[in-house]
């Protein structure tokens, strides 16, 4: 007996012997080395497989540019532990967490969610009473209602049941169309999107300018805004700016003003929940009271082209309403992790902080769009900024309310051709460029066609534009909003006859001069 | 070479992007429109509705080759591209204009541009191949000097360079057949380590093309 005991010992020793082996301990030179393989967002969010920013992305064909991945698990705090969410039915009939009556009664809830619009007396009494209220009356467990509520309806216990159920169902609905989860990462993380949509734009005409900030604006004496200075002291001509609300000096008194989002982001060498495989992992800590804002978690690995292999990249959102993102996110980093101020526990699980940073950002992304341009010139355009919702459902709703702003009537982000599908056309003369139609055939460089470069009738972007600020005025914006751009710059597209036949039919859309007067 | 059509079941299909870089004016368009497309036009014309052409080559008897020539669209005044532009690509031309120093002088920004934003998947560069386009005129500068100017590629990591003119059609075909040949190369190399295939990754257009295409591209 006492020879087993020590034998168990010794093989415990062992264990963790093999285990200081196998965990490696990373030095600070060996993940600068690696600096080119982190990319980390600053403002991270996740698509719903079937919400607005995967529909936008496949109709307009943008998506071409990226990939993507799906989120493989979705975690919760439950009892202190960290335990995988139910949401499919297959999770919901292999979770161990949840009893046999559970899974009968989370099941009938899923299909009442699926189709809530069409039963409306199963839930009119509590349609403005808390979602709380009503899961209690269908006899959730605690449990259920905690899985319901923080993970998959992703609202508060006090959220009007109404509200809470369109979030469930919008939920629901995006599961099963990429893979198990109602969530996808852009591989290498959400800044992929923009540079897609620059593609997307450039590919049309559209210029945006790495490095580049706008510094100044230009406002006639109407109040109008004629264009901008940039920091290479370059004005830019153009009718419309659109700018997130930080640019702003307004500080739109009193609206808001104690909105914030903190942010925490850790690169950690090792996973929050170990797992057989290489996961994509959004994980939510409810909040410890239910007045109080939930966290969501992020972590993404290098599969998800986030870290170098073997670390990991996390962060963390929360509502907040004061600019403190370390007293507001330091709990859960503890929860999540070793001791940041610790050496690495060998006997400890836990993953490890090998770098990390907190901070706040204000969140206007309620406001409306005529409120946060309050006080601008004419011809601004403000954003909210990101906020803290976990998808792009908002940043897609306020892209298309500033498009028809700036361009009411014309298609947002019609779908552009496939490459494989444009034809050339052989030119019947020598210089197929020398038709009356000048459109962007006089679109050189001012040292090569300096006399040329102003003949033609349609919009022209080129550097002239950039250099000098005339009468025409292209109005290019060098914003990362490029939805703006694809609009605009189709419109000047049925000078281009020779070039495409596809091109054309989606130029045809936006009639020359949208943006014209 | 396109004529000979041998038993098709063991023909190897290989997608390649590669890229075509360099200053504004100096003949990318013309170069791909000449490659690709077997014609050249004498006045410029900015590249717009351009994402990529498609060269397709009959490379041997059992190896195809769709060759994807992504064009800068334009981006090219700022000196500066996003990495979406660069990712994936497994092969570069970086075009200079040999009537203007100041092209050439570019060359070696663009190609820090590129080593910095993509890499081959084991980490190595893509092979890049120097264009010094519009030889049928005078020319000016080090591109006088072939020495110097393999000396130069060599320093900078270029596998080679050539003179080519679009309009006259010099060596462009020969240019694109050493970069093919050195991304062969380098496919071969990778396919013999058993290198990480990650089969989760999602292209969404491939999978949700019904959809996508049935929205809106009626007109």
């Amino acid at each position: 007996m006492q020879q087993v005991q020590e034998d168990e010992d010794q093989q415990l020793e062992e264990n963790e012997a093999a285990e200081a082996v196998r965990r490696k301990v990373w030095t600070w030179k060996e993940l600068f080395d690696q600096w080119r393989r982190f990319n980390i967002d600053l403002a991270p969010k996740l698509m719903f497989c079937r919400g607005a920013m995967v529909d936008l992305l496949v109709q307009s064909r943008i998506s071409r540019y990226a990939e993507f991945k799906a989120v493989s698990r979705l975690l919760t705090v439950l009892g202190g532990k960290l335990e995988y969410v139910p949401c499919s039915r297959s999770d919901v009939f292999s979770s161990r967490y949840v009893s046999m009556l559970e899974k009968r009664m989370l099941m009938k809830l899923i299909e009442f969610v699926l189709h809530y619009q069409d039963r409306a007396d199963d839930y009119e009494g509590y349609k403005d009473k808390p979602f709380s209220e009503f899961l209690q009356k269908r006899k959730l467990t605690s449990t259920l209602q905690h899985f319901v509520i923080h993970s998959i309806a992703m609202v508060s216990a006090n959220t009007p049941t109404e509200e809470a159920l369109q979030a469930m169902q919008y939920f629901l609905k995006s599961l099963g169309r990429y893979g198990n989860t109602a969530f996808l990462w852009t591989l290498y993380g959400s800044g992929e999107l923009p540079q897609c949509f620059c593609r997307m734009s450039a590919v049309f005409g559209g210029i945006y300018m790495l490095r580049t900030t706008a510094d100044y604006l230009i406002v006639d004496d109407t109040n109008v805004c004629r264009g901008m200075i940039d920091s290479e002291g370059r004005r830019l001509t153009c009718k419309n700016v659109i700018m997130d609300h930080s640019y702003t000096t307004t500080h739109h008194e009193g609206i808001h003003s104690d909105r914030f989002v903190s942010r925490a982001v850790l690169i950690t060498d090792k996973t929050v929940r170990e797992s057989e495989n290489e996961e994509v992992t959004f994980l939510t800590i409810p909040p410890p009271k239910p007045a109080e804002e939930p966290v969501r978690v992020l972590e993404i690995g290098h599969t998800a082209c986030a870290s170098p292999k073997g670390t990991y990249v996390v962060h963390l959102t929360r509502k907040s309403s004061s600019p403190d993102a370390k007293t507001d996110l330091m709990p859960a980093v503890e929860l999540l992790c070793q001791s940041l101020e610790a050496e690495l526990d060998y006997s400890c699980e836990k993953p490890k902080v090998l770098w990390s940073m907190f901070f706040s950002y204000q969140d206007k992304s309620d406001m409306s769009l005529e409120d946060l341009r309050a006080g601008q010139p004419g011809g601004v355009h403000v954003t909210g900024g990101p906020g803290c919702s976990v998808g792009y459902e908002h940043a897609v709703k306020q892209a298309k309310q500033i498009f028809e702003q700036i361009c009411p009537g014309e298609e947002f982000l019609p779908p552009a051709p496939n490459p494989e599908d444009i034809i050339y056309d052989e030119p019947s003369g020598d210089n197929p460029g020398h038709s009356n139609k000048a459109g962007f055939e006089d679109n050189c460089s001012d040292e090569l066609k300096p006399e040329e470069s102003r003949s033609g009738n349609g919009h022209q972007f080129s550097e002239q534009e950039v250099h000098k600020c005339e009468d025409e005025g292209g109005d290019d914006s060098p914003t990362p909003e490029a939805a703006e751009n694809v609009g605009k710059e189709s419109s000047t597209k049925d000078e281009n006859q020779t070039e495409t036949v596809l091109v054309e039919s989606i130029s045809k859309e936006c009639p020359q001069g949208g943006q014209e007067e | 070479m396109s004529q000979q059509k041998p038993n098709m079941a063991e023909k190897r299909e290989h997608l390649y992007k590669v890229l075509v870089i360099g200053d504004l004016g100096v003949g990318k368009t013309s170069v791909i429109k000449r490659y690709v497309h077997q014609f050249f036009s004498q006045h410029y014309r900015a590249t717009i509705g351009v994402d990529f052409a498609l060269k397709v080559i009959n490379w041997d008897s059992d190896t195809l080759i769709r060759l994807q020539l992504w064009d800068i669209a334009g981006q090219e005044r700022f000196g500066n591209m996003t990495r979406v532009y660069y990712k994936e690509a497994v092969g570069c031309f970086i075009v200079f204009d040999v009537t203007r120093v100041s092209t050439f002088e570019a060359v070696s920004k663009w190609k820090n541009d590129l080593d910095a934003k993509v890499q081959l998947p084991d980490g190595s560069k893509i092979p890049c191949v120097l264009l010094a386009n519009k030889c049928d005129q005078s020319k000016e500068g080090l591109v006088n000097n072939s020495s110097q100017m393999d000396e130069y590629c060599k320093d900078k990591g270029f596998i080679g360079w050539y003179e080519t003119s679009a309009k006259e059609n010099i060596n462009i075909d020969e240019a694109a057949r050493f970069l093919v040949s050195s991304i062969l190369d380098n496919d071969k190399a990778a396919s013999h380590d058993d290198r990480e295939q990650d089969n989760d990754k999602l292209a969404l257009d491939s999978t949700e093309s019904g959809e996508g295409r049935g929205k809106g591209s009626c007109c």
